[in-house]
């Protein structure tokens, strides 16, 4: 379960991106956190991982990530935005990164390899942006860690490729686990996501089940809940 | 122990850590070395052409040499820039901070790796150091095999020739130890004495080195290299101008006034304490920086 309770935090002491953040995330669902460009949806994903130090008190899996310790961080994977691509191959990078996660399935990253066809030998930094995002979220997914933090996974991706990307996170995932996807794009997690958390400046603004949706906005299309909420700011306390 | 040191994440971490910075490591390490190969060959070369033309005892080539040995010094603070580069890239680049961070490995192994690092460039730099030294010196050897090349300055290229022997600086018992020396075979005299240089002066004033420039990196938000070495700079610029004052009013006006050979001993006997509580010194500063660093390594923050 991911838990904050007043969660704070700014790059600089004049600049507050994130004030007070109450939140509780279930574990067992695949979570969007929605929210427009500059809202702190990143931010927020980097200090559930750990490598943010935020104020407040915040906990994921029952550890505090401030704390970085490595029980915590090895049942955690975060994909940033714009993650480092090494000048190595997967296949290397991928013998390495199996060491330091206990779940890593070679399985999984053999079918998300196949399915998203990519090239197991030639060095990342020699391909496409899409493929480079392909490869890096084939390998997040074989981590098979309790929790996966995917930033714009989809930035770059063909349309194909975006709907590979769903029926993989889908076939991956139980009900151990939580995924939680960032994205400004709501289309690309159509079908996939079934609970949604929506970002605004001034903190959390919705987080509900799918199902709620359809009972509090009278549709489960999520862009048009997302356009609503957004637009709509004085039904804050509402929501 | 399991919890925050596992010697299977240190080296899966180490691993990683070569993926992501072999190539400067490899570059910086590689473009040193061929500056000795060209070095050394051209020394050897002038050497074996001018010296027969000279007196035996040839001045030009023994400078030389003795330029040659400061290069050695020169080179491994190459290996701490390489080292610090790598560093920079794993903790103050945005793209890979977020990365190595969230990483599965404890503070205290990714500050292990940080030494590994250097510990690993250190070695290998000095192992191919010695590796061009003897093999240009051999192909010397070969090429001039007439030279008397134990009396032209030869000697001066070991690495470590000219510093201090580590012995003579902790006992008193300078003579036997000399006795010693001359009775030790020629190569293992100048192992015995590059170990001892290595102890003395490399080692404390490199891995101190590199413990300021760490914490200075890690202290700035942007441009972090360009200004730990800017820190750097202006430091040993500093500390250069306090040694030229005292030198110049301590040293220099004792000697005009005192000049005679027990004043000089006396002075010597100064510079010998100063010496001990160098290596103490460094060595404490060293640890203490060490120690600032994992605390930042700890709270770091990706960008």
């Amino acid at each position: 379960m991911i838990q904050t309770n007043n969660l704070s935090f700014g790059y600089n002491k004049s600049q507050t991106v994130l004030r007070d953040i109450c939140l509780t995330l279930p574990e067992g669902h695949i979570y969007g956190l929605l929210g427009r460009n500059g809202v702190g949806k990143s931010t927020f994903l980097k200090l559930l991982s750990g490598t943010l130090i935020g104020k407040g008190e915040y906990s994921v899996g029952g550890f505090d990530p401030r704390e970085r310790e490595a029980v915590f961080l090895d049942q955690i994977r975060l994909v940033p935005e714009n993650e480092a691509i090494l000048n190595t191959t997967l296949q290397e990078l991928t013998e390495v990164i199996s060491l330091l996660y206990p779940t890593y399935s070679q399985e999984i990253f053999r079918n998300a390899v196949s399915e998203f066809d990519i090239p197991l030998t030639v060095k990342l930094t020699q391909l496409s942006l899409g493929q480079q995002k392909k490869a890096l979220i084939a390998l997040s997914l074989a981590c098979n860690t309790p929790y996966l933090f995917l930033d714009e996974p989809t930035n770059g991706m063909d349309i194909p490729s975006k709907r590979t990307f769903r029926k993989l996170v889908a076939s991956n995932f139980d009900e151990s686990k939580t995924i939680v996807i960032s994205t400004h794009q709501v289309d690309d997690l159509e079908g996939l996501i079934d609970w949604v958390v929506i970002m605004e400046n001034d903190g959390i603004r919705l987080s509900s089940s799918l199902e709620e949706l359809g009972e509090r906005f009278g549709t489960e299309d999520i862009k048009e809940v997302f356009c609503q909420v957004v637009e709509n700011k004085e039904d804050k306390e509402n929501i | 122990m399991n919890k925050s040191f596992n010697i299977n994440r240190f080296a899966a971490l180490l691993r990683y850590d070569w993926m992501l910075g072999k190539n400067t490591l490899m570059l910086t390490i590689g473009i040193t070395l061929i500056i000795y190969v060209v070095v050394f060959v051209l020394y050897f070369l002038m050497k074996g052409i001018l010296a027969p033309a000279m007196d035996t005892l040839s001045t030009f080539p023994l400078l030389v040499a003795a330029s040659i040995n400061s290069f050695f010094q020169y080179g491994l603070y190459a290996v701490v820039f390489a080292v610090t580069t790598l560093f920079t890239m794993k903790f103050c680049n945005p793209k890979t901070s977020t990365t190595y961070l969230a990483l599965p490995g404890s503070t205290l192994e990714k500050f292990s790796v940080v030494i590994a690092d250097y510990l690993i460039a250190f070695g290998a730099y000095t192992l191919i150091y010695l590796v061009v030294f003897y093999a240009t010196m051999g192909i010397g050897y070969l090429l001039f095999p007439d030279l008397d090349w134990a009396m032209n300055g030869l000697a001066m290229l070991d690495p470590q020739y000219s510093y201090q022997r580590f012995s003579d600086i902790f006992t008193d018992n300078k003579e036997n130890m000399d006795k010693l020396y001359e009775q030790m075979p020629l190569m293992a005299a100048e192992m015995d004495s590059f170990i001892n240089g290595m102890m003395y002066w490399s080692i404390p004033s490199n891995f101190g080195t590199l413990a300021i420039y760490l914490v200075c990196n890690m202290l700035f938000r942007t441009n972090c290299q360009l200004k730990s070495i800017g820190v750097f700079v202006l430091g040993y610029l500093a500390l250069t101008i306090v040694f030229v004052i005292w030198a110049v009013t301590y040293v220099i006006t004792d000697a005009k006034a005192n000049a005679d050979i027990a004043v000089v001993d006396q002075d010597m006997s100064v510079i010998m304490h100063a010496c001990k509580f160098w290596i103490v010194g460094l060595t404490v500063i060293g640890l203490s920086f060490y120690a600032i660093l994992y605390r930042q390594i700890a709270r770091k923050q990706a960008k």
